[in-house]
């Protein structure tokens, strides 16, 4: 019996494998052969297509009558539909609760969303605010229909409140002051609306605003991503990030309140959507520019509530700054937004209207999303008790939570830290500096009678701001632990020193860095070898970086590796943790110029994140980024190319516009202005440009190299003019940035100046040139400019005929560039070719010479490249000789 | 620190397999909601009516799981599985009682009242699906499985595919392959 089941069985898949005739054919050849199990098959066959029993489809929820019981609730009278489902007053049928509430029945079931909303509801029931209708219960009834319950609020919402009052701008604008303050209350504990608009504020009987559904709408979001449709979310106050399902932040409810602020001074909203299709709406949000209520009352003078010329200026520039399509662009909080609107109130001037203000906003906190800021959510929701606050991505570590309410605080907190950071990208919320203040004394009284633990979880957010690179504040974190004289643990007063070596390492501080890491030994030193592999390594690592920046490379390389291999004897090969080591390794020998051993190291590092699933992260990035660079320095232009590509691609999708993303950017424009994709570059450039100039200011010295960059691409391509202006930005922040004038950065700058003042005609560069290089000469990392610098002296020889002169200043250049690059470097190929097409006879060694540079030119730059095509042309010559 | 390798209620509920009710009680508050929302799907599906509330239901399957009557259970899905049969079994006994009572107490079908007896045919076409799906089980478990997650339990093909920890396209052929088969089941009335 059972045999000929799974005979059937094979048979039915192979036939359910097959379509039309070939299933025929199928069935015939078996019927051939067995009709009965043939006939057999056929049946099933058909029995796959039939509607049965089986295909019924799910009976209907029981529709909600009046009067029925939804969990402890009895509805009392529908109020209305809203995007999730019926509404209903309600009251508690037991008499638990004695005022009237909202009951929503949900229209649809998302088990998974409604988990994660009832984890949460506990924090949202805390937000007790009058702004903020509370939310009072939610669950699962007998018949299986979700339910929500807030409180009631008697009044009329602010569409219908607007409608009925006159309009008084100033009344408007102050109740709008009272919606900002009840969002930015949820916003200090952690709670996102995520769907503000003015059908969720409800204006009181006293004239008060009351927000409602609070952190509900994720519940509409999670639906909306199912079932693969935007038709649940309101567009016209949805931010372009909630459109396209990038990650939410306060600011998403900052560009909501725009619209809402939008809607108090117009009466419209700020999207028209009538007779406009779901993608037409969808591309207007995220492209078209944030809109001017001004604009929209001159549009509609007889409509409009107030006359454009009370809402030009300021009030525009509000909206337009809370509503920009890029969070870092928006305010970076509702306070500042409400201050604003207080300001113009006050009528003091306001930030909206500074060009620059806009620009400075969120770099920050954009730069620390994912693993880190969701860390620290957790450690703050942990420090101030909204532990219920965490949804579903933590459900797997559901026992750990458990403990966590239930008293191991600090362990616990440490394993679901660590295990958060290394699940790496995710968070969705952003926090601030001000929540993470909060935390620190938060954790300090919690912890006040408990010294160990108050140490660990101390040094557990300390971890936290170095890897979000807050030195400063690391080092006052862990400076006020070492300083306490409760009894600690060895390892733990190890641990402590270790971390602030670390960041003195990073903020350049020797005189802290030395002492710490002598405190961090005597600390380790009754301590058997073994026990303290983690901390050890720790320690190695920050004296690698100390023996860098004190330019020892050779030693830094020593303790680096070190690192790595007391960091082994802890989490094996496999860690995490042993692979950040390695890149730190890798860029040990980049110090000291070994690029073969930093490539390998960087690749190491990156296989081993991941196999941690991390090598798209922050970390993975950075590694990737150095890799290419290493790549770059190798002479290697075609793969670093693809290297910065990938980056850029990776920071773009991951994280946004950074300045991490403009450098990818800029690098990838420098191998390609190599590789003579100008066209290319081009863009490339200007933007790295924008984002360096609005995340670091038109001051920084990123911006300031990448606008060097343009300038010598403009120039190559003849665009003089262009390229002058744009040095002429670029060049009196270099001198500022980088003092030495024979610093690489500005070596290259002083080159590309002659360079201009050459082509402009302006003088005879010739004298210049070999000044520069003579003063080049004595600085290492600037050799390759020296070398640069005879080239072109060369090139200026040979346009004067001066043959003999140009052949010795190639001579120089090649000299220079083979010290500077090695042989084994485009850079160097070229400049031989500079001297072969400068030399009437080559020699046999020159000969050789020009075979092995047409083959690496050909690898480093392409066959096509015209140096590569160059080396052809000379190689024929002077095998035609 | 190592990730764990599995998860917490993994772990409880392997030690609540091996007699150790502790650990299921642990587990209970972990796993209670999503029982919760199985079990008012199974009454649907079963048009339970009132015959048992949904919160009893619960109570009745977990009853079964004390005491590691159900076996050992491998994993958090596992666990759901076999819950999710537990409590077909529940309301299918429930429903077979009630047959048995509704005949005791009349001769012949042919005195029920038409309302009663087009719910009588309802079940009895349940209490049959459920017999065929009980002899499923004894040669292809793994088609059983998807009827009971997909049919009775009301999870959707990709929850169920995590459940048997296959793919969603082996779920959606496994559904026809047990469809044909139950169909033969009830043809051949063995």
């Amino acid at each position: 019996m059972n045999e000929r089941w799974k005979r059937l069985e094979e048979l039915l898949d192979r036939a359910l494998d097959l379509e039309g005739p070939e299933r025929q054919a199928f069935l015939e050849a078996l019927g051939a052969s067995d009709p009965e199990l043939a006939g057999e098959l056929k049946r099933l066959l058909a029995a796959t297509d039939e509607d049965s029993l089986l295909d019924r489809p799910w009976p209907e929820l029981p529709p909600a009558a009046l009067g029925e019981r939804i969990g402890p609730w009895r509805l009392l009278g529908r109020i209305g539909e809203g995007g999730m489902g019926a509404v209903f007053l309600a009251e508690r049928a037991d008499g638990a609760y004695e005022r009237r509430a909202a009951l929503k029945l949900l229209r649809w079931e998302n088990p998974a969303a409604l988990r994660a909303f009832l984890l949460e509801r506990r924090a949202l029931a805390r937000l007790e605010h009058p702004g903020i209708a509370r939310m009072l219960d939610a669950g699962i009834d007998e018949q299986g229909r979700h339910y929500l319950v807030m409180e009631w609020i008697e009044g009329e919402n602010l569409r219908a409140w607007c409608r009925r009052r006159p309009a008084r701008l100033g009344e408007r604008l102050h109740l709008f002051l009272e919606i900002c303050e009840a969002v930015a209350h949820a916003h200090r504990n952690l709670v996102v609306h995520r769907d503000l608009k003015p059908s969720n504020v409800m204006v009181d009987r006293e004239g008060h605003a009351r927000l409602l559904d609070f952190g509900i709408a994720k519940l509409l979001e999670a639906e909306a991503e199912d079932s693969r449709t935007l038709a649940a979310l309101t567009p016209e106050y949805a931010a372009p990030e909630q459109l396209r399902g990038e990650p939410i932040s306060t600011r998403t409810d900052v560009y909501a309140l725009g619209g809402v602020l939008f809607f108090l001074l117009t009466e419209e909203s700020p999207l028209r959507t009538e007779d406009r299709s779901l993608a037409t709406v969808v591309h207007e949000v995220c492209n078209a520019p944030p809109p001017r209520p001004s604009e929209r009352a001159a549009s509609a003078p007889a409509r409009a509530p107030f006359p454009p010329e009370r809402l030009r200026g300021d009030l525009d520039a509000i909206v337009v700054q809370a509503m920009a399509k890029r969070p870092e662009w928006r305010y970076p909080s509702v306070e500042a937004l409400a201050e604003d609107v207080r300001r113009h109130l006050e009528l003091r001037p306001v930030q909206a209207r500074r060009p620059t203000a806009a620009y400075r906003t969120g770099r920050f906190l954009r730069r620390n999303r994912g693993p880190i800021a969701l860390a620290l959510m957790l450690l703050t929701a942990i420090a101030i008790g909204a532990s219920a606050w965490l949804s579903e991505r933590e459900a797997r570590n559901e026992a750990r939570l458990a403990a966590l309410l239930e008293g191991e605080r600090a362990q616990s907190m440490l394993d679901l830290l660590q295990i958060l950071l290394r699940e790496g990208e995710g968070s969705e919320r952003a926090l601030t500096d001000t929540v993470l203040e909060r935390a620190r004394e938060e954790v300090k009284a919690i912890f006040a009678d408990r010294a160990g633990e108050r140490a660990r979880v101390l040094l557990a957010l300390a971890a936290f701001h170095l890897l979000r690179n807050d030195f400063p504040r690391a080092l006052a974190i862990v400076e006020g632990l070492a300083e306490e004289d409760a009894p600690l643990p060895p390892v733990t007063r190890a641990e402590i020193h270790c971390n602030a070596a670390q960041a003195a390492a990073r903020l350049g501080d020797m005189e802290r860095l030395q002492r710490h890491l002598a405190d961090a030994e005597r600390a380790l030193h009754p301590i058997p070898e073994e026990a303290a592999s983690r901390i050890r390594a720790d320690c190695l690592f920050a004296d690698s970086i100390r023996l860098r920046l004190l330019g020892r490379p050779e030693e830094a390389i020593e303790r680096a590796r070190e690192a790595v291999e007391q960091r082994r004897q802890v989490e094996g090969d496999r860690g995490l943790q042993v692979h950040l080591l390695l890149a730190n390794l890798g860029t040990s020998y980049l110090g000291a110029n070994r690029l073969k051993e930093a490539e390998e190291a960087y690749r190491q590092a990156l296989a081993g994140l991941a196999r941690n699933g991390q090598d798209r992260g922050a970390h993975g990035l950075n590694i990737r980024n150095n890799l290419a660079a290493v790549l770059l320095l190798k002479g290697e232009v075609q793969a670093a190319e693809r290297g910065f590509a990938e980056v850029a691609e990776l920071h773009r999708a991951r994280l946004g516009a950074n300045p991490a993303l403009a450098a990818a950017l800029a690098n990838r424009a420098r191998c390609l202005l190599i590789l003579e994709r100008l066209e290319e570059a081009e863009p490339l450039l200007r933007e790295a440009i924008d984002i360096a100039e609005r995340d670091l200011g038109p001051g920084s010295a990123e911006t300031a190299q990448h606008r060097l960059h343009l300038a010598e691409l403009l120039l190559t391509r003849g665009q003089r003019e262009q390229a002058s202006a744009e040095f002429a930005l670029a060049e009196p922040v270099l001198a500022q940035r980088f003092q030495s004038p024979t610093h690489p950065v500005r070596a290259r700058a002083r080159l590309t100046a002659l360079r201009l003042a050459h082509a402009t005609g302006e003088k005879d560069i010739l004298s210049d040139l070999l000044s520069l290089a003579t003063d080049l000469e004595g600085s290492p990392a600037s050799l390759a400019i020296a070398a640069l610098a005879f080239r072109e002296a060369a090139l200026l020889a040979e346009q004067r005929a001066a043959e003999q002169d140009a052949r010795a200043y190639a001579a120089n250049a090649l000299a220079r560039m083979e010290a500077a690059r090695g042989r084994e470097h485009w850079e160097s190929a070229t400049a031989l070719l500079l001297l072969a097409r400068l030399s009437p006879a080559p020699d046999a060694s020159l000969k050789s010479r020009l075979e092995q540079a047409e083959a690496l030119l050909a690898h480093q730059l392409g066959e096509a490249h015209s140096s590569t095509q160059e080396a052809r042309r000379l190689l024929a010559r002077a095998q035609g000789e | 620190m190592n990730q764990p390798e599995v998860g917490e209620v993994t772990r409880l509920l392997r030690a609540a397999g091996l007699d150790d009710d502790r650990a299921l009680r642990d587990a209970l508050p972990l796993v209670i909601d999503e029982l919760h929302r199985l079990a008012a799907r199974q009454r649907r599906r079963l048009d339970a009516g009132d015959t048992l509330q949904t919160t009893a239901l619960v109570n009745e399957a977990w009853f079964k799981f004390c005491g590691g009557r159900l076996g050992p259970i491998q994993d958090r899905q596992h666990f759901f599985a076999v819950a999710a049969r537990a409590m077909r079994q529940i309301l299918v006994d429930q429903m077979r009682r009630r047959a048995a009572r509704r005949i005791q107490d009349r001769e012949s079908l042919e005195d029920a009242p038409p309302g009663e007896l087009a719910e009588q045919i309802d079940a009895d076409r349940l209490i049959a699906i459920d017999d065929a799906l009980r002899r499923l089980e004894r040669f292809q478990p793994r088609l059983a499985e998807v009827v009971n997650c997909l049919w009775f339990a009301g999870y959707t093909e990709k929850e169920t595919a995590e459940i048997l920890g296959v793919c969603d396209r082996t779920v959606r052929r496994d559904w026809l392959k047990a469809k044909a088969f139950l169909r033969k089941i009830l043809e051949e009335g063995a």
